[in-house]
């Protein structure tokens, strides 16, 4: 092969710009794909959109908020219990009030219009699930819900299916009453 | 509905292609679409409150304090609130009247609220037709009329405080009149009461210190003025004791009612002629000379009267006798007069003969007290009712609240008609509802304020439980409006200044002695009360003096066989007929003929057989006022020559469950009578019937020789010592014997759940399957499907015959025995049916397949199995109880004892980090049972109740035993006293 034609085909193979700037862009493309494939960007899932985009991860986890100060229930009730406006206002009429998602919410508290969030996690209705149980035996709220101080939007962390809740009672040698969760 | 409509399908031309097509199309659909979404669709949002009220907490009951006003007794009611809405109606423990219980109406309250046909716009009506309108229309149109010069005449249910303030005020204020209309307002006994003591009240009536209560066709334990209390009373006065004597009742009545099937012995008379059996006693009385006050002045007038009657009723002269000598020599002796639908002068007679009893043997002043009358007394007589109807005119503006004279008021629909406008305030589309010109919605009890005081010194709030759910108002606060655009604006009395609004009326009046504290109390206690027990004030003076006047004729002769006479009895579930679009009333059998969804004639087998009358077919009765139809029912609870209709059904307004059930025999009465407490019938055969058969679902009272319902004579009880009786197998594990038992003992831990079951105390009232309706989330099916077999009462209270009686019922409650080698278990391929850990038989409904094995190895027939999915007409599914599953079709379900209370008394015990207490779980038929029939506890507590009661009590047995299932609810036998 001649210098010639060597020369010839390296200016062959001379690649556009704006070919390389697609070629980089679809690499760091797959990139973050695979990032987000394999749960490395949002480690703990995304979950529903929400009208409000309430973060777990500063509340939970920055600003170091207990569980029960906005899920005042989970210790006595059955339920955890979604916080009322007025506990978000508790801060919000204090600090970071003009943001536009806390001026929003301020709007709806003041006009006494709820916020009405999605729903992430779900029972079936004949099953009967009691917070305040599992709480008093110093499970912490992470072993169902998954660790919300990481996640923005909060995602469902575990499929709440018998199995899950049979073998975790089964470890803890706690009741296998079926009575206890079907009645 | 037809169940088991098929839909019809056919094979279409879809090609293989289409098909693979459409199936693989659908299959990726399935798999890309993540099931999450599916669910999200379902229920998908959580909404908060904004600022939550005090108390309420998601996921937590809250209670509410309120009062009763399915009827005039007035009892103290808790209202649980869940998320929202009123879920469950309880009595409220602290309440004189009822002291935590409730009875079947009361319980049904809830219903009453969510009812689907309930009024929810306000409508005009002209020309015939009725059409929607708006509050702003209604209020301006109807005070216009009384600015012009209307006259304001209001016809309401009884009402006490500030209500009937405001309507007095509202009706003075455009020169009306106001009048409590109740459809049984006890006029007989107030008449007597005037007469004899110039009282013209219904007293207070203490039976629970009596000793000795004869009641002529008082149903005292059903309806009669306040049932809730006297049940109560007489299950106190009259359960079993071992070291008391036996305290007595007598009733004698022509019809053997539930009430009547409770006495000792029940002397069975023509309807009439209970006046005479009064008059007799009040004679042998005086004659032999065992009154304590003297009534000498009076022998003539009665002489009088039992001569003038001419014929005197076959009952034997030494039963007579000995029921004046008990009735005199008791101790507190008690003598109530009935019934309570009757206004005729044979009731008045009646009345005046029990008063003189009660005089002469000094219960006046002891268990009779003249200085508590009840709120009954203020109801309108028929004199001022039958006046004030007849003076309507053109000029009349007729306000009618929540009440329905046009049903049960025989010809009252034309009277009102005469009124120039008619305005009805009420939550159900009723008759009269019908006919009026406006029809304004006003709130259910359970969703507004208000007061009500039964008897002097016991005062009860009510309060919302929950906010509206239909846009209606207030009764108070549209008589306050209508006045202000009336410009005639209604104030206080000693205030100025017209109240904002009804609310704000009512709690001047609470808050006025005790200022906001008291106000405070009273929301929480539900109202305001002296608990000391009252020693009744002294007796009042006799007023009359010798004469007497017996306004009755002698005994109407019915020469025909297809004569009779008529007793009319208002039934324990729907009272007067306003409970009667509530399906669990409907659903609820009547206690002695356990029928459901209709009303029959009682007719005896003699006359029966006489006309040619079979049990079942469709007879007429008529009276001079009016007629019916109804299917016969054969039985001798009611004597030759009667005819018994039980009122409350055949409306032709009202709801989809109430119209077109049954017939209202209201229609059968109005007529005047001097010689008949109701009137005099006549019988025909009618053709027809298919479409009105009686529904029973305990068919027989026989029990066949299997001694299911078990009776012990006093005075054997009397010789035996605590311990002794029979042995009981009982599901623990010292029950278990190897030489009978298939498998081995079941071991419990913590727990294991009995109940223990008094049949001496059960009056057969039915509350408690009511309840477990109300608390299971038990649908109602409607009668067509009862009658195929498929009612799902978890709870029944089947009477059955007392063995060696013809004429006595008693009843056997009976629900899931939750028994220890219990037979349903063994036999489920599915484990759908397993012992659980505390000892109850659980059924898991998301294993159960429906292949309904259990139920048939089920020796006590309690299992229920759902065979459609059954729709709550909304909003009736907003009484939902949360803690229970809905159950949908294919599934078998039976009691649970209340699993969900269990569970929530153990995990509060456990929250607050003790053991629980013994009678801390109380299952919903316990806790709405007005008798405490029920004791529910802890079997392996030996210091329990139940535990003694099972260990100790002479009266104790299992329901067959024989069969050795080792069942958790022991039933202690009913007493049988020997009479003498």
């Amino acid at each position: 092969m001649s210098p010639a034609s060597e020369d010839k085909n390296m200016k062959k193979w001379k690649t556009p710009l704006w070919a390389a700037v697609a070629a980089a862009f679809v690499v760091l493309l797959s990139f973050f794909a695979a990032l987000v494939y394999l749960d490395q960007l949002y480690p703990v899932g995304l979950g529903p959109r929400q009208p409000i985009p309430f973060s777990h991860r500063v509340h939970a986890g920055v600003k170091r908020i207990s569980c029960f100060m906005c899920h005042s229930e989970a210790h006595r009730s059955s339920r955890a219990g979604i916080p009322p406006l007025q506990t978000c206002i508790l801060c919000h009429s204090r600090i970071i009030r003009t943001y536009p998602y806390i001026a929003k919410l301020r709007a709806l508290a003041a006009s006494n219009q709820p916020v009405i969030w999605a729903r992430v996690n779900w029972l079936p209705e004949f099953v009967y699930f009691d917070h305040s149980m599992h709480i008093q035996r110093g499970i912490d709220c992470g072993h169902c819900h998954g660790d919300v101080s990481r996640m923005d939007r909060v995602s469902k962390a575990r499929k709440f299916q018998m199995g899950f809740c049979i073998q975790c009672h089964r470890y803890n040698r706690a009741t296998h009453d079926c009575f206890t969760c079907h009645r | 509905m037809d169940l088991f409509e098929s839909r019809g399908c056919t094979m279409s031309d879809m090609s293989r292609r289409t098909f693979l097509w459409v199936t693989g199309g659908s299959s990726i659909a399935l798999v890309t679409e993540p099931p999450r979404k599916l669910v999200n669709k379902l229920v998908n949002k959580l909404i908060p409150k904004v600022i939550p009220p005090e108390n309420i907490r998601p996921g937590s009951w809250t209670v509410f304090a309120t009062t009763c006003r399915e009827c005039p007794a007035g009892c103290g009611m808790h209202l649980s609130h869940r998320d929202g809405r009123v879920t469950k109606a309880e009595g409220n423990p602290a309440h004189p009247v009822n002291r935590g219980a409730l009875c079947p109406r009361g319980q049904s309250a809830p219903q009453g609220l969510y009812d689907p046909d309930r009024l929810r716009q306000v409508l005009y009506r002209s020309g015939g037709a009725s059409r929607p309108s708006n509050w702003q229309d209604a209020l301006s149109a109807i005070s216009t009329r009384l600015i012009s010069g209307g006259r304001a005449v209001i016809l309401s249910s009884l009402q006490t405080g500030a209500l009937a303030e405001v309507m007095t005020g509202f009706a003075s204020a455009f020169r009306g009149k106001l009048l409590f209309h109740e459809a049984f307002n006890y006029e007989p006994m107030r008449a007597a009461h005037q007469e004899l003591f110039g009282l013209p009240v219904v007293p207070h009536h203490d039976l629970e210190n009596s000793d000795y209560i004869l009641s002529f066709a008082a149903d005292f334990l059903e309806t009669w003025v306040s049932p809730v209390s006297y049940a109560r009373q007489f299950a106190d006065m009259h359960g079993f004791r071992q070291d008391d004597a036996q305290n007595r009742m007598v009733y004698v009545g022509p019809r053997l009612s539930m009430t009547a099937s409770n006495a000792d012995s029940f002397i069975q008379v023509p309807p009439g002629q209970e006046r005479l059996v009064a008059a007799t006693l009040l004679k042998l009385v005086i004659e032999r000379g065992w009154q304590k006050n003297d009534l000498t002045p009076f022998r003539g007038a009665l002489d009088g009267m039992l001569k003038g009657a001419g014929q005197v009723p076959a009952i034997p002269e030494a039963t007579l006798l000995q029921v004046a000598q008990s009735f005199a020599n008791a101790r507190a002796p008690l003598a109530l007069a009935g019934p309570s639908a009757a206004k005729g002068a044979v009731a008045s007679d009646t009345a005046l003969c029990a008063a003189l009893l009660n005089y002469a043997v000094g219960a006046v002043g002891k268990t009779v007290d003249f200085s508590r009358p009840h709120a009954l007394s203020r109801t309108a007589r028929e004199a001022e009712l039958a006046a004030l109807l007849g003076s309507l005119g053109a000029n009349d503006v007729l306000f009618v609240h929540d009440t329905n004279p046009a049903y049960s008021r025989n010809g009252a629909a034309a009277q009102l008609r005469r009124a120039g406008t008619v305005v009805y305030l009420g939550t159900m589309p009723d008759e009269t509802a019908q006919m009026a010109d406006w029809v304004l919605p006003i709130d259910s009890p359970l969703e507004s304020w208000g007061e009500y005081e039964p008897e002097p010194g016991v005062r009860g709030l009510m309060q919302p439980g929950m906010g509206r759910i239909h846009d209606t108002r207030s009764a108070g606060d549209l008589f306050l409006k209508m006045a202000g655009l009336a410009r005639r604006p209604l104030s206080r009395k000693g205030s100025a200044e017209p109240p904002a609004d009804f609310a704000s009326w009512l709690k001047a009046g609470w808050s006025a002695p005790g200022g906001e504290a008291a106000w405070a109390g009273a929301l929480r206690t539900g109202g305001d009360w002296n608990t000391r027990p009252k020693s009744p004030a002294a007796p009042p003076a006799l007023q009359a003096k010798g004469g007497l006047r017996f306004a009755a004729a002698g005994v109407t002769p019915l020469p025909k066989p297809a004569q009779a006479e008529l007793w009319v009895w208002p039934s324990i579930m729907l009272y007067d007929g306003r409970l009667a679009n509530r399906g669990w009333l409907q659903e609820a059998p009547d206690p002695v003929s356990f029928v459901v969804w209709g009303n029959w004639v009682d007719m005896n087998p003699r006359q029966a057989e006489a006309l040619g009358i079979e049990e079942g077919e469709m007879v007429q009765i008529s009276t001079a006022t009016g007629s019916l139809r109804a299917p016969a029912r054969i039985t001798e609870e009611v004597g030759l020559q009667t005819v018994a209709v039980g009122l409350g059904q055949g409306h032709t307004a009202l709801g989809k469950n109430a119209k077109g059930i049954g017939a209202n025999a209201f229609v059968l009465l109005g007529g005047v009578n001097s010689g008949s407490t109701f009137a005099p019938c006549r019988i025909a055969k009618v053709p027809g019937g298919a479409g009105d058969r009686m529904t029973a679902t305990a068919p027989s009272r026989n029990q066949l020789h299997r001694e299911l319902l078990q009776a012990v004579p006093v005075s054997e009880l009397r010789v035996m010592k605590p311990g002794e009786g029979d042995r009981l197998d009982l599901p623990l594990s010292k029950g278990h014997r190897p030489e009978e038992d298939m498998y081995p003992a079941h071991e419990h831990k913590k727990h294991r759940w009995g109940m223990a079951i008094d049949l001496q105390r059960c009056i057969g009232c039915g509350a408690c399957a009511v309840a477990c309706y109300a608390e299971n989330n038990i649908p109602v099916i409607g009668k067509e499907m009862v009658r195929g077999g498929r009612e799902m009462a978890w709870l029944r209270v089947p009477p059955y015959r007392m063995p060696g009686d013809r004429l006595r019922y008693a009843w056997l409650p009976l629900h899931c025995q939750h028994c220890d080698a219990a037979p349903c278990e063994p036999v489920c391929p599915v484990f759908a049916a397993v012992h659980n850990e505390e000892g109850l038989n659980a059924q898991i409904y998301n294993r159960c397949i429906g292949t309904r094995y259990c139920s048939n190895n089920c020796p006590y027939k309690v299992r229920r199995f759902n065979w459609l999915n059954v729709e709550w007409r909304k909003p009736l599914d907003l009484q939902l109880n949360p803690e229970v599953t809905v159950r949908t079709r294919g599934v078998m379900e039976k009691c649970t004892f209340c699993v969900q209370r269990i569970r929530q008394a153990e995990y509060r015990a456990s929250r607050e980090r003790r053991q629980l207490r013994d009678g801390e779980v109380v299952p919903a038929c316990a806790q709405t049972c007005p008798t405490g029939v029920f004791t529910f506890g802890d079997l392996l507590d030996p210091n329990s109740r139940v535990s003694r009661l099972a260990a100790t009590e002479p009266r104790r047995y299992q329901l067959l035993h024989e069969l050795h299932t080792k069942p958790a609810v022991t039933f202690l036998r009913r007493v049988e006293v020997e009479l003498g």
